[in-house]
């Protein structure tokens, strides 16, 4: 069950940078529904099914992508009073952090991060806020953390109803379950590759050596996007629980009308209720995989979430399943 | 001195040749093979039939620099920037211009003709203008033309204590670095690139790293220092003086945590001094060469470099020194094992 | 059918960044008699292949042109059936009030005209401001009902405009940005016809320039040629631009020079312009040239490029204007270019040492 796979992973925290954590139990759990399991020098995590199936002329080679990482904080400074500064990776405002909690990966501290007096909230920029640890100085500070060391926004993922989760940052958990649940499922004959990228946070870094390193037939990134089905929110008309989203358009490319058909003809013979997203807005490692070598084909499937801030991403797990039937009846 | 006559040399991005030229005269006798690919990046090979991993280290001839664009009839000359220059400290600057590296001065309107609003501003390219001291657009035609490029007229002098200043430490400072770590020898397969168009984009990196596909690279840059008055603490990417400046995040790379700490631990061992960088701005030639084919384990080594893109910039000879001996030191460390980079891990 | 007719027709046939099948579908059935082979590979770049006429291989030489256009696509059907639209590739929101569009559903195409709130409506302080994209909307003239039935969310809509010639031989129309440029590599086709080339031929019609330079980098990463040269439009003289910045209309070919730019391809194009008396004009650039060029010029271990441009006002309009004999012009210099090319030129291209 995707719920189950979404419940295994939503405690694993995996900055943009430093996703060893989530790697090492994708390692893990890959071994038993994976032909083939390998990790590449970035920490991109590759599971392969069928592998020998590229000497084969009459079938293909599809990649499905989903990333592991989730935008993070950096630290550059420890000051005296054992203070320390971030800076942020991805796409953060500054001003929305005040009062979060981190969370920093290396050694699970905890920080709540604040801001110096006398900023105008408008002006409030990284310079600014600090990150209490609760230590007594520096040095006890630097028993904790260290220069370089990476955060995320801490936060449970919680229940809101049966179908609904609510979480900080929930995009790489939810794509990575969907991902886990059709490798599981799929009993493709053709090769299939699925990969767990790194980075994509700060322009699919992991993706675009990835893809070089497949060289599928086709590859299908799958991400969230957002719904524009709150109040007064005019588009895009992406409406949550209403199926997966086929990508059309998003901030990195323009999907062919040859692959976005395919995937529309997967998601009609399953009987899968899907929706259309053009969200110039949102990013995705879906450019990356496309301009690798000689062009490879490239869609997306997309699970809309409702994003009211970082801290609260809403999924439905209706949509989690139907994207799992679609891309599963596209591997099959 | 190598560091004088490599950061005195003109090399703007795209239009390397000095540059290369110079350091294909003192590498040369200590190259097993030397070639240049179409952007005109220089390659030295050393020891390509050793076992162990194949290290490419890489540090860019470019330096930020001007092209003329236009001549106005006056004789004055309108110019862009070749990569990234911050305008307001161009007004009275020299430059030299051309091959023949005539001299030309940066002016600008009098202050004294200037309204009371106008000086409140910093000036503006389009009121700037290089001046070589020609009386029409004839005259300056006979010597200069448009698409001719422009460096600054600084020479390197050492100054302070164990300091130096010059043009083009970005990354002249680099290519010293590799040029010193050339002619010691190491029994392992080495690569120096010598790389064009760094400052305009990382565009010479990664056509380099494609061509020699490394199991390692580093890479040697000049890099941003703010330690001056008015600066936080956590404002100060890199401090002069106090080793060279480890690049753990910044904005095109997000640093291979083994090789980074392997690094570091060679430096601790050694009793090089070393920092972290402190930034997440900036980029080097390491954003290119780390994501090439299926990804390249790469790490940078800077030295901290005042004033970067400005006329004078300055460094610790300091710095530079325990700069060369990391380099040693990583290299040694390599050769004997101590970082083994498996490309797929199971 | 003539260069200038080609162009004309070219320019209307639609094809925005990502869908730019009619645009191959056309480059193909023109030029398939001028070359051995027209291929689409895995993207939709088009590739036509003309073999050298030599004993022994001879050099690859790429010649790239993108194919695409700025178009928008549907993004919702608002209420009362009018179109919420997003841009792909960068349109100036303010040229698009009132024109006529054509939306390309899955069954059928259909005219629309972009409205937005109308200025009696508007506040003065609303009139002053530009209108931005998201405020605008496409109307085909139907009940909400017929619009949901025929027009989906993700369909293309292009620019609705017939190529007009103007005084000069000139021509204005939308898609000139980078038809023209097509049209020049279909000249080039022709004359080669008959004449002898060392170098083998890549004539590609690239996909997806105008939303990053996609295409152009993947074809090259397929051929691997030893020169590429991409072919692209530049800013026309405008009153109120800084010189170096524009180009005379019907002053010829534009050589790119600057860092991006292979200085020993520069210098050849030069030089081979001069020999066959074709007039050309130089443009200087300190980097980027925001052209298939950039991204050509560092796929794998690197390509040694050039870049020729055609001079071209209001970009980025539905009335772009340029002169067809530029374009013919840029057409015979890259003839006369390719067949100047021989191995020599070629190995000279990598050797930037003296000694």
């Amino acid at each position: 069950m995707t719920k189950t796979w979404f419940e295994q992973l939503m405690h694993l925290k995996s900055p943009t940078g430093e996703e060893k954590l989530m790697a090492s139990w994708l390692k893990e759990t890959l071994k038993t529904i994976a032909d083939d399991v390998f990790e590449d020098v970035l920490g991109n995590v590759y599971a392969v099914k069928n592998p020998r199936r590229e000497m084969s002329e009459v079938k293909e080679t599809i990649m499905l992508s989903a990333h592991m990482d989730e935008p993070s904080f950096t630290v550059i400074d420890i000051d005296d009073g054992g203070f320390l500064r971030i800076e942020g990776i991805g796409d953060w405002h500054a001003v929305n952090l005040i009062g979060a909690r981190l969370l920093f990966a290396r050694t699970q501290t905890i920080g709540v991060v604040g801001v110096e007096p006398h900023v105008e909230l408008a002006d409030v920029a990284f310079r600014h806020l600090f990150v209490d640890i609760a230590a007594k100085n520096r040095k006890d500070a630097e028993q904790r953390i260290a220069v370089g060391d990476l955060a995320t926004v801490h936060g449970a993922v919680e229940t809101m109803t049966s179908d609904v989760f609510v979480g900080p940052v929930l995009s790489n958990r939810i794509s990575c379950a969907v991902l886990l649940e059709v490798l599981q499922k799929a009993n493709n004959q053709s090769k299939m590759v699925a990969v767990f990228t790194v980075q994509k946070q700060v322009g699919s870094r992991g993706a675009r050596v990835a893809s070089y390193r497949v060289n599928s037939d086709l590859a299908v990134v799958i991400d969230v996007t957002k719904a524009g089905d709150t109040p007064h929110a005019e588009r895009p008309s992406l409406a949550l629980g209403q199926g997966p989203a086929i990508k059309m358009l998003d901030a990195t490319m323009v999907v062919a009308p040859t692959v976005r058909d395919r995937l529309i003809d997967c998601a009609n013979k399953a009987g899968v209720t899907y929706q259309r997203e053009v969200s110039p807005a949102t990013t995705s490692d879906a450019n990356a995989l496309f301009v690798s070598r000689g062009g490879i084909p490239t869609g997306g499937v997309s699970i809309v979430t409702r994003q009211a801030s970082f801290f609260s991403n809403m999924v439905h797990v209706a949509d989690m399943k139907k994207a799992v039937t679609l891309l599963t009846t596209l591997v099959e | 001195m190598l560091l004088k006559q490599l950061t005195e040399a003109v090399g703007p991005s795209g239009f390397e040749t000095q540059v290369r030229n110079l350091i294909y005269k003192e590498a040369n006798p200590f190259a097993q093979n030397v070639y240049t690919d179409s952007l005109g990046t220089l390659f030295i090979e050393k020891n390509m039939t050793a076992k162990g991993p194949k290290v490419l280290l890489t540090a860019h001839m470019d330096e930020v620099s001007f092209m003329i664009v236009g001549i106005e009839e006056t004789g004055l000359m309108r110019f862009r920037p070749i990569g990234g220059v911050d305008v307001r400290i161009l007004v009275s600057k020299v430059v030299l211009v051309g091959d023949k590296g005539l001299y030309g001065v940066i002016g600008s309107k009098a202050v004294h003709l200037q309204k009371k609003e106008e000086r409140e501003h910093p000036l503006e390219l389009d009121q700037l203008f290089i001046d070589i001291g020609a009386s029409s657009k004839q005259e300056a035609e006979e010597h200069v033309a448009v698409g001719d490029i422009a460096v600054f007229a600084t020479t390197y002098e050492e100054i302070g204590d164990e300091c130096a200043k010059s043009k083009s430490f970005d990354d002249r400072v680099g290519c010293a670095v590799l040029l010193e770590t050339l002619k010691k020898d190491f029994a392992l397969p080495l690569v120096f690139a010598f790389t064009v168009q760094e400052e305009i984009g990382l565009r010479g990196a990664a056509p380099a790293a494609y061509r020699t596909n490394p199991d390692l690279a580093i890479v040697l840059e000049g890099t941003v220092c703010s330690d001056g008055p008015d600066t936080p603490s956590h404002g100060q990417a890199t401090q002069v003086d106090r080793g060279p400046a480890l690049s753990v995040v910044d904005a095109k790379t997000i640093a291979h945590r083994d090789f980074l700490q392997h690094i570091s631990q060679v430096a601790k061992d050694a009793h090089i001094p070393y920092q972290w960088r402190r930034t997440i701005g900036g980029a080097n030639d390491v954003g290119a060469i780390h994501l090439t084919r299926e990804g390249i384990v790469s790490a940078a080594i800077s030295i901290p470099t005042r004033y970067i893109h400005a006329p004078s910039q300055v460094i610790s000879l300091r710095d530079y020194k325990h700069a060369v001996d990391l380099v040693e030191a990583v290299l040694r460390s390599i050769e004997q094992g101590g970082f083994v980079n498996d490309k797929n891990m199971v | 059918m003539d260069g200038k007719e080609f162009l004309m027709r070219l320019s209307e046939v639609p094809g925005g960044s990502g869908d730019e099948r009619n645009v191959g579908k056309f480059l193909i059935e023109h030029t398939k008699n001028l070359v051995d082979s027209a291929t689409v590979d895995a993207i939709g770049n088009v590739v036509l292949f003309r073999q050298g006429t030599g004993q022994i291989n001879g050099p690859k030489v790429m010649i790239a042109a993108h194919m695409d256009e700025i178009t928008l696509m549907v993004q919702k059907i608002d209420q009362g059936g009018f179109l919420r639209v997003v841009q792909v590739g960068g349109f100036d929101p303010r040229t698009l009030l009132g024109q006529e569009v054509v939306v390309h559903g899955q069954t059928g195409n259909y005219v629309g005209v972009i409205g937005a709130k109308p200025p009696h409506l508007s506040t003065p302080e609303e009139r002053k401001k530009t209108v931005p994209l998201q405020d605008l909307f496409v109307d085909v003239a139907m009940p909400e009902t017929m619009v949901q039935a025929c027009i989906q969310v993700g369909d293309r809509i292009t620019i609705r405009r017939t190529c007009m010639p103007l005084l000069n031989e000139r021509l204005a129309g939308k898609a000139m940005d980078n038809r023209a440029s097509v049209t020049a590599l279909m000249v080039c086709l022709q004359e080669l016809q008959g004449k002898h080339t060392q170098a083998d031929v890549y004539a590609v019609g690239t996909v997806q320039e105008e939303i990053g330079s996609k295409g152009a980098q993947t074809a090259a990463f397929a051929i691997m040629p030893d020169v590429a040269i991409a072919v692209d439009v530049c800013h026309g003289e405008t009153p109120g631009v800084a010189s170096d910045l524009v180009q005379e209309i019907g002053g010829g070919p534009v050589l790119s020079f600057g860092p991006n730019i292979h200085p020993k391809i520069f210098t050849r194009l030069k030089e081979i312009a001069k020999q066959h008396g074709i007039a050309v004009q130089v443009e200087v650039t300190q980097g980027a040239t925001w052209t298939d060029a950039d991204p050509m010029q560092i796929v794998q271990a690197g390509i040694a490029t050039g870049l020729i441009s055609i001079a071209l006002r209001y970009m980025h309009t539905s009335v772009e204007t340029l002169s067809y004999d530029d374009v013919h012009q840029v057409g015979k210099l890259l003839a006369r270019f390719i067949e100047s090319l021989d191995h020599a030129f070629v190995e000279g291209l990598t050797c930037y040492l003296n000694n």
